[in-house]
């Protein structure tokens, strides 16, 4: 039975400067299976967040092929940035897509809302929110509109540690009960690993697919007991000379 | 806060030290009377008008006139705003067109007017938006362009379509922008109808300072521009308070 849900066929992406064309993404290739939680690391400037827009739709300047075995409106894209609309509440924050979608889940919503203690901010403005709890309506708002595939763009970068945690375990939490596919950017080699079924390992400009680890840490799959395993230090050691951190230090 | 009402309280001492002078100047012979009248003799003529049951009809044709342009300016503007968004293309085109236009002296444009719109109160509200129309339109479109790029990419992403981007980002993010600007055009509409009342009209504000040049009463002209002050200080405070209501939605 054919499991793949995304399939990228030397995917190559370059850009025209005045004088010399730059190649950012130098012919990937990988398959992502249903239900799968899939991290992509690489050094600063590496092209993630052009293959994640290449895979949104929103670039399509590119070579290679995509096959999408689902329709591409169920694609669902969670930024660094909460990307709330100040004008709204947080009610009508969190109904936004599925109204732009067309479709009914305020009862779900009403659901998350609950269980992220939200419910006394829901007639409030965005302004009146912290940092993460901007972050859980933007995941309400996400994950509301029923998405097949969720990509994230480094969704947790602007949160301090500890909301940070909390955050991407909720990710972790309901892209498994909602059976959403995850593809994720990341700086962090431990929330990949953490998080994350499969790790990418991108190299340097132009990015190319430098290693892939399947992450198996004794069948773990909790983000925060993944992280006092001594399995996560391997993979973190392996990912960490991939980068070539030390080097660049 | 005690900054704020020593502000205040600063503004107010010195509207009444000028009055005062004013007032003194006129009465001691010192200033010219008949040329630049006094406070007193303002208020006398403000009363003669009101017991002849003038002033507020004068005051009700200047506001009525100032409305209707004013309104009339901001929804053509917006749609032309949101023509110029939707299609940069035309904006390109025609952009030079409208900064030419808007350089020019309208007050030229006046005789123009009243031949083709007639000595009556539409050729008032062309004059009028002749001086606000490009002005408000530059300033929608440029609103409308600095839309949040973060949140337009999402909304892209969830293919929401050219009217929904409309509705859900790009004319409220606008929107404080749009109402802001409106406290000048309030005022440029103002003038533009005080510009036509001068050329046609037959009551209201402007023909009260014509009137009383023709006829040498300049209290009644400096009493004219008093109720104008008057008049543009309530306009700017009422969009000021919808600003602030709009702006505490959003802070």
């Amino acid at each position: 039975m054919n499991n793949v849900l995304l399939s990228l066929e030397n995917v190559s992406k370059s850009f025209k400067t005045k004088n010399k064309t730059t190649n950012v993404i130098d012919n990937i290739s990988f398959d992502i299976n249903k239900g799968d939680f899939i991290a992509i690391v690489g050094t600063s400037g590496c092209g993630k967040t052009t293959l994640l827009n290449i895979i949104s739709d929103l670039d399509k300047s590119y070579y290679g092929n995509i096959k999408y075995n689902f329709n591409k409106y169920d694609i669902a894209y969670m930024m660094q940035d909460a990307a709330l609309f100040p004008w709204l509440t947080i009610k009508d924050n969190a109904k936004l897509i599925t109204k732009i979608k067309k479709i009914n889940n305020d009862d779900y919503i009403n659901t998350l809302i609950k269980r992220y203690d939200l419910e006394e901010f829901i007639n409030v403005y965005p302004s009146s929110l912290s940092g993460g709890m901007k972050q859980r309506v933007s995941l309400i708002r996400t994950i509301a509109s029923k998405p097949v595939l969720l990509l994230l763009d480094e969704p947790f970068a602007q949160l301090d540690y500890q909301t940070r945690l909390k955050i991407s375990n909720d990710v972790f939490d309901l892209s498994k009960e909602n059976n959403i596919t995850v593809i994720m950017i990341t700086h962090d080699i431990s929330e990949a690993i953490s998080l994350a079924d499969k790790v990418i390992v991108l190299s340097k400009r132009p990015s190319r697919i430098k290693n892939v680890y399947k992450i198996n840490i004794d069948g773990i799959n909790n983000p925060i007991l993944r992280r006092h395993n001594p399995k996560f230090n391997e993979y973190y050691k392996l990912i960490s000379e991939d980068l070539d951190i030390l080097n660049e230090q | 806060m005690n900054n704020k009402i020593f502000v205040n309280l600063f503004r107010v001492l010195i509207i009444l030290v000028f009055i005062f002078l004013w007032e003194y100047l006129s009465y001691k012979n010192i200033i010219n009377s008949f040329i630049f009248s006094s406070p007193s003799k303002i208020i006398k003529c403000i009363s003669t008008l009101y017991n002849s049951n003038n002033l507020f009809n004068h005051i009700f044709i200047t506001i009525t006139e100032t409305v209707v342009a004013f309104s009339l300016s901001i929804i053509i503007a917006l749609f032309i705003g949101i023509l110029f968004y939707e299609c940069n293309f035309i904006y390109r085109v025609l952009e030079p067109f409208l900064t030419l236009f808007n350089s020019m002296p309208k007050v030229a444009l006046g005789p123009l007017i009243i031949i083709i719109f007639g000595a009556k109160e539409t050729s008032i509200i062309i004059m009028a938006l002749s001086i606000t129309l490009i002005l408000n339109i530059m300033q929608i479109y440029n609103s409308f362009s600095q839309t949040d790029k973060y949140l337009d990419k999402l909304l892209t992403i969830y293919h929401a379509s050219r009217y929904e981007k409309l509705k859900y980002l790009v004319i409220p993010s606008a929107l404080v922008t749009i109402v802001n600007s409106l406290k000048i055009n309030i005022s440029m509409t103002l003038i533009g109808v005080i510009m036509g009342e001068f050329l046609v009209s037959k009551a209201g504000i402007g023909y009260l300072i014509v009137y009383g040049s023709q006829v040498f009463n300049l209290t009644l002209v400096l009493t004219g521009i008093f109720i104008l002050i008057l008049i543009s200080f309530i306009m700017y405070v009422i969009i000021t308070i919808i600003e602030n209501k709009i702006k505490r939605s959003y802070d």
